[in-house]
């Protein structure tokens, strides 16, 4: 099949040059198509339920609308997990589902639950999250105020009416959140004393701000054959409109509201502030919608920036603050400039192992033309240009060429062997000749890889696209080289003079006494070489384990979380001394420093004791990581009251995705009671904090929230005749803030708040509220009321319906495996836990150990797959054996260069031993394929005369391949831009394998057949 | 170990030294009284209310002045139809002619008499007679005096009677219509005494133990100067409408008030007893607990050290090792607008007077753990 397909590529050989010029015009066009972005879309299948529900507590809010959310969502099909975070304020429910379902299937789905949770009246609407991936804030600006003119209410109805809804315009875009400033509303201060002076119940201030808010339509009114159309508009229109509403008729005069209370203009009170240099400011966050392109994204909104600017007040404009397709960009640049470098590296050292220009070429050439065929799947199957599978391809340069080498090579030699034979008919023998094992070769290749395929969870979200990336090149390459090569050899080949350059001439002069000894000492040293590996693989068991390494995404970030309970404008101002301080000790390297306080706008589960602190870089900043350890460090020393985490922009939110977990290793102790989840929390840090690698633990405090709880007496209540609705309505409206209805100003909206004037001066205040009942009877709050501080809950967390409490771990100079396992044990022998409760291992560490877990089982499939390949292409299970041999010989010096670098074993480690796999066993075949040629051809030779020969006959292929592979995958080592950190354990492990394999395939593969085919041999029995 | 004991030195030394200045102060005696905010109402009490009554009864014709403007005693304040003065006027003037008559012959008579030309028992009669027209006039002039009428202005037909303030001040309320027929027991309007106001304040029952005779009172109104007063009376009983004690007090100054006016008012309750407190802003809620935050033995020694020794320090790290400030668990026991008196704290202990917010952060992180070093 493969000859006749050799031989129809060389008889219509102008269609086939035509088709490839289509497919590389095609591959250009998808170059240029495919979405690009940093990292593969690891967002898990994630659907947010966010309710907000203004001035209640925690734990109100869990019992009244999480927990009925989280109990009409757990029983959906595909649900994974349900976990939930509720806080003063807010209820947030997030359900995690199988991978493999449809997102809008899953919004429609849950949307159709909601319907049916009953949440009290008054206690807020549950709404969906934005539909959008971890990744998705691509765009942050900041609406700029050059003048100073406008007041951050101001800069914030802006961002809300006027930038937002431009931006929301734009395709891709989910949702523009708003964060920082005041958002304006209406104070109906009302004068309790005043009401009694009246006799007015606050309810009825209440009711009378509702009553007279409204508009009706009237239809309408024929007159005189036309028709008039009739309206009610008794919306408020001004500040004016709400001081004259009247409450109530007294002696026929009426008490209207501007006899009880002040109106005026006032600001909500809010979850949220930013703050940028120094000073209070607004800023909006751009959310791109799952599966669209973020560059394309950021584009047309940088595009639309213009247009929004002019519609803004002079002086104020539109400033961005982050920009997510930077990183993309660096991201891709130091992938292109890996692929471009190995490119050219291989091409020289072809042109040296070949010495011929021609040949070379047309090697080089295949290159190009198997990353544009690559391109082309990529863009039908969907896949974005990132880190990773870019990665994939960089992986692969080294090895696009081997069939087109082996073909070229073979054609060049036969046309050198014929000189006078028809150029046709020699190229097209040459190709049919070697077709076989390249395709072998090939397939392994790519067939090594797509167990990778299976890997699912965030690794497999991180490799697959990887393993498709290097499945589609290799597939490309071998249509290049069973369909172009031929095509341009016969085009292009001249049979010369000579074949063998002077430096391999070199080569084989060293080589030769080598491969004697090795054959003459066979066995020696074959035990040698496993005593090798034995001692290897003892050095990889204690190699220190990470999933991925960090992202080095060229920004500096913190999380900042002061202590529980803290309020925002503490926290405002701790954030503006953090950005005076670092401007003014790093104004060299610092533009700006920006810090997000609290929560945005919508649903996020951050207090007002966190702050996330970007410090804006100056644009081409060098050595910004020693820039970052002293900041840390400076930063450790002044601000000794709150903590410091040190993170990036993208990293962040990939934590916060791991579980809701936000650190790289955590226990969470499950259980009901969070007094004594955190009884259980102190004592596991007592028994494993002493730990040799425990550098912090942080126990999550979520008791830390002191509250002011107003209880109903219901004894004195009844004494007044007061209902606890009215106690409630007082406390929601009047000492909440909660609007009682809203000024409508064209499309904006704002409260009208009928909030109790003085109240909220202190606890005292509270208490002293006084209440007026309908008999006319003065009572004040703490009379019918039992008042009290407590500390109370800051927030809930639950994951499948129980209450749960993390303690992240930093663990130091020691792989986390093993930690893991040091500790637990410590746990399960010294903290007792009770009934109910338990605990579980969470965090970045999680996901390694799954990643391991399947890759416990890919491995062994893998290498199974590789069998069956060999036994096909041998039809010898010996011979299958003997080339996977060649994988030990990889191994050994994959593990050498992880250890001796220091690099922790990560997945992306293990998948450069899934590459050495691969490379060792191409090895084996061209050498063991070459044997067996040359022992059938030569039959009575004795066979430590022929493997000596066939093996220095070879060694120009083998050195080749290697040498390619190695070259292709070197720019991965040496590569400093962004992203290259988390392929570097991938690079060290397949240089490291390629030298040993290539070594050890070259002296101890031809030892190994002799020892494996000595007694079968016709002539060594003589 | 030794790393973690060293980082937890960086944050005590930090403490010291670091960007955050805790400021502290002694725990001190102060006389405590508690402010207790109420609703108050401006009013007077009867005896300074001046009822403006007619003595005649008749018709209003006008009055001449209008409710709330300032009067004098004796200034005009209404214009009546009397039929009673018309008819008083008529028998006035007719007594008067009469009178007049009657003397003459009188005269006559007596001129008469001295001739002997008459009896003395006539003359007697006569002279009875004349006494009790004149008795009769003067019975006339007194009522006329009394209802303000000169009865010499007196003209036959003046039936209009004047009604005068009784007493300076202002006027309160009219209470009846011009054209009303008045009794003369009536009151027409009222003359309230500006310089006399009372404010009733209305102190929620929880109080009841705190308010005396004697407390300051200050009125919280807009006025440009505050208005203070003194509590006189705690009525017996309390409100019945609104539940709560009535008590009443007297003001300095009542400029810018008005009767019947509602205010708030702030009673100061006496300072009769110390406490030990410490200022309001050492305060805070501490692992639900009210707490104030001392200098623990080390650090207060330490720092005593550091005032013999200038700025040489010495670093222990078995005494870096105790957090440099403990939480003390206090009870309040009272308040008022900047210091808490509490129960827990030794007199002339140093507490940490403010940013105790640095402080509670700083030992629940070490509490949490050394994390980030």
């Amino acid at each position: 099949m493969i000859e006749k397909l050799i031989d129809s590529a060389l008889k219509y050989r102008i269609l086939v040059l035509v088709a490839f010029i289509a497919i590389i015009l095609l591959g250009l066009r998808s170059y240029q198509n495919i979405p690009v972005d940093a990292f593969p879309d690891i967002t898990p299948k994630q659907v947010v339920i966010y309710t907000e529900s203004p001035g209640n507590s925690a734990e109100d809010i869990e019992k009244l609308i999480t927990y009925p959310i989280e109990s009409a969502l757990s029983g959906m099909a595909g649900v994974k997990t349900v976990m939930s975070n509720s806080i003063f304020g807010l209820s947030y429910v997030s359900v995690f589902f199988e991978d493999d379902m449809d997102i809008y299937f899953l919004r429609q789905q849950v949307n159709e639950r909601l319907g049916g949770v009953e949440i009290p009246q008054g206690w807020g609407t549950p709404v969906l999250g934005p539909n959008t991936t971890g990744l998705g804030q691509v765009f942050w600006y900041q609406i700029y105020d050059k003048t100073g003119r406008f007041s951050l209410s101001e800069l914030r109805q802006m961002q809300e009416y006027i930038v937002a809804p431009l931006y929301k315009g734009v395709a891709g875009v989910e949702e523009v959140t708003g964060w920082g400033g005041h958002e304006k509303q209406y104070d109906v201060e009302i004068d309790t004393h005043k009401l009694q002076d009246f006799g007015i119940t606050y309810e009825e201030v209440v009711q009378a701000l509702e009553k007279s808010n409204t508009a009706a339509g009237g239809q309408y009114l024929e007159f005189n054959k036309e028709q008039y159309l009739i309206r009610g508009v008794g919306l408020y229109s001004s500040l004016d409109d709400i001081r004259n509403t009247p409450i109530k008729a007294l002696k026929g005069e009426s008490i209207t509201i501007n006899d009880v209370a002040d109106v005026k203009e006032g600001t909500s009170p809010r979850f949220g502030a930013v703050s940028i240099d120094g000073k209070e400011a607004v800023m909006g966050m751009v959310l791109q919608r799952t599966q669209t392109n973020a560059a394309e994204v950021v584009e047309q909104l940088k595009a639309k920036t213009a247009m929004v600017n002019s519609t803004l007040p002079d002086g104020v404009s539109v400033r961005m603050l982050y920009d997510r397709t930077e990183i993309t960009k660096k991201a891709v640049e130091t992938m292109d400039i890996a692929l471009l470098s190995g490119m050219v590296l291989v091409g020289i050292v072809l042109f040296l192992f070949l010495f011929e220009l021609r040949s070379a070429f047309i090697v080089i050439l295949s290159l190009p033309i198997s990353l544009l065929i690559a391109f082309l799947l990529m863009e039908y199957f969907g896949l974005s240009a990132n880190l990773m599978s870019l990665s994939g391809l960089a992986i692969a340069v080294g090895m696009i060429v081997d069939g087109t080498v082996v073909i070229v090579e073979n054609s060049f030699r036969k046309l050198h062997d014929h000189p006078d034979a028809s150029k046709f008919e020699v190229i097209a023998g040459a190709a049919k000749e070697v077709s076989t094992p390249v395709t072998f070769a090939i397939l392994i290749i790519a067939i090594v890889f797509i167990p990778l395929l299976s890997l699912d969870g965030l690794a497999g979200k991180l490799y697959v696209p990887m393993a498709l990336n290097i499945t589609f090149v290799m597939l490309g390459s071998l249509a290049v080289a069973l369909i172009l090569v031929p095509v341009l050899a016969t085009y292009l080949l001249k049979p010369t003079a000579h074949h063998d350059n002077s430096v391999m001439r070199s080569i084989k002069k060293r080589y030769t006494p080598m491969l004697n000894f090795a054959l003459n000492h066979a066995k020696q040293m074959f035990i040698a070489v496993s005593i090798l590996f034995a001692i290897s693989v003892a050095f990889l068991t204690q190699q220190g384990r990470e999933f991925m390494p960090e992202l080095n995404e060229e920004s500096i970030m913190y999380r900042v979380t002061s202590i529980p309970g803290t309020g925002l404008s503490q926290s405002t101002q701790t954030a503006q001394e953090i950005e005076r301080f670092i401007l003014k000790h790093h104004g060299d390297e610092v533009q700006s420093v920006l810090s997000m306080i609290g929560r945005s706008e919508k649903g996020e589960t951050a207090q007002a004791n966190y702050m996330e602190v970007l410090l804006i870089l100056k644009p081409d900043l060098e050595g910004y990581e020693q820039l970052s350890k002293t900041i840390d460090t400076e930063l450790e020393k002044e601000f000794t009251y709150v903590q410091f985490t040190p993170t990036q922009p993208i990293a962040m939110r990939i934590e916060e995705l791991l579980e809701g977990v936000k650190a790289e290793l955590a226990i969470k102790v499950y259980g009901e009671d969070q007094k004594i989840l955190d009884e259980i929390a102190a004592n596991i840090q007592e028994s494993i904090g002493s730990i040799d690698g425990m550098e912090g633990m942080e126990i999550e405090s979520q008791l830390g929230q002191a509250q002011i709880k107003i209880e109903p007496d219901y004894q004195a209540l009844a004494r007044y005749g007061i209902s606890v609705d009215e106690i409630m309505e007082v406390i929601r409206y009047g000492i909440g803030e909660e609007p009682a209805t809203y000024m409508i100003e064209g499309v904006r909206r704002y409260g009208i708040v009928p909030k109790i004037k003085d109240a909220k001066i202190d606890i005292e205040t509270i208490k002293n509220i006084p209440i007026r009942t309908h008999e006319g009877n003065m009572v004040s709050l703490d009379e019918v009321c039992r008042i009290d501080t407590v500390q109370g809950s800051s927030f809930i967390k639950r994951e499948n319906m129980s209450r749960y409490l993390v303690i992240s771990l930093d663990v130091e100079g020691r792989d986390i495996a093993s930690f893991v396992k040091e500790a637990d044990a410590k746990i399960t022998q010294s903290v007792d836990l009770p009934e109910g409760y338990y605990i579980g291992w969470a965090g970045d560490f999680k996901n390694m150990q799954e990643a391991t877990q399947k890759l416990m089982i890919i491995i062994p499939i893998t290498l199974l797959v590789i069998i069956l390949l060999l036994y096909m292409a041998f039809n010898s299970l010996s011979k299958a054996g003997l080339i996977l041999l060649n994988v030990p010989f990889g191994l050994i010096g994959a593990i050498f260069a992880l250890v001796i670098s220091g690099v922790y074993l990560s997945v992306s480690a293990i998948v450069g031993f899934i590459a050495i796999f691969a490379i060792a066993v191409l090895n084996g075949i061209v050498l063991v394929s070459f044997i067996d040629e040359m022992r059938a051809k030569f039959p009575d030779v004795e066979l430590k005369e022929v493997i000596k020969n066939a093996t220095l006959l070879r060694l120009r292929p083998v050195l080749m391949t290697a040498s390619t592979a190695l070259l292709g995958i070197l720019p991965l080592l040496f590569a400093t831009g962004v992203g290259s950190e988390i392929h570097y354990p991938l690079a060290i492990v397949v240089t490291g394998g390629i030298i040993s394999s290539t070594f050890l395939t070259l002296m101890i593969l031809p030892s190994a057949y002799w020892l494996f085919y000595r007694k079968g041999s016709a002539v060594s029995q003589k | 170990m030794s790393k973690i004991l060293f980082s937890s030195f960086l944050i005590f030394s930090a403490t010291f030294l670091g960007a955050v200045q805790i400021p502290t102060d002694t725990v001190q005696s102060r006389p405590f009284g508690a402010t207790i905010n109420v609703n108050a109402k401006v009013i007077q009490q009867k005896n300074d209310q001046h009822a403006l009554t007619s003595s005649l009864e008749g018709y209003i014709e006008e009055y001449y002045v209008r409710a709330g403007d300032t009067v004098k005693k004796g200034s005009q304040i209404a214009r009546l139809r009397s039929v009673a003065l018309s008819k008083l006027a008529i028998d006035y003037q007719s007594l008067k002619t009469q009178y007049t008559h009657f003397d003459k012959n009188f005269q006559s008579d007596k001129a008469l008499y001295e001739r002997g030309m008459i009896s003395r028992q006539e003359m007697t009669t006569k002279q009875i007679e004349r006494d009790a027209l004149l008795s009769q006039i003067k019975g006339i002039e007194v009522q006329l005096k009394g209802s303000n009428v000169n009865p010499t202005s007196l003209k036959n037909n003046g039936n209009s009677h004047y009604v005068y303030a009784s007493a300076s001040g202002r006027i309160g309320e009219i209470l009846e219509p011009v054209g009303a027929f008045i009794k003369d027991e009536k009151v027409m309007a009222t003359i309230i005494n500006a310089d006399a106001f009372y404010l009733q304040c209305y102190i929620p029952l929880k109080y009841s133990a705190q308010v005396q005779k004697g407390q300051k009172v200050l009125i919280k109104n807009n006025a440009p100067s505050a208005i203070y007063g003194q509590i006189n009376r705690v009525l017996p009983s309390v409100d019945e409408a609104t539940q709560r004690i009535t008590a009443l007090a007297s003001l300095d100054k009542s400029t810018s008030l008005y009767l019947n006016q509602y205010v708030g008012a702030t009673i100061y309750t006496q300072k009769d007893k110390n406490y030990l407190a410490v200022k309001k802003s050492a305060l805070t809620f501490f692992q639900n607990e009210w707490v104030v935050f001392v200098p623990t033995v080390a650090k207060a020694h330490k720092e005593e050290k550091k005032e013999e020794h200038g700025k040489h320090e010495e670093h222990d790290d078995h005494e870096e090792e105790k957090a440099p400030y403990e939480a003390r668990v206090v009870e309040i026991i009272a308040k008022d607008d900047q210091y808490v008196a509490v129960k827990g704290l030794k007199a002339g202990e140093r507490y940490v007077s403010d940013k105790s917010y640095y402080v509670k952060s700083m030992l629940l992180k070490a509490a949490i753990g050394e994390h980030g070093h």
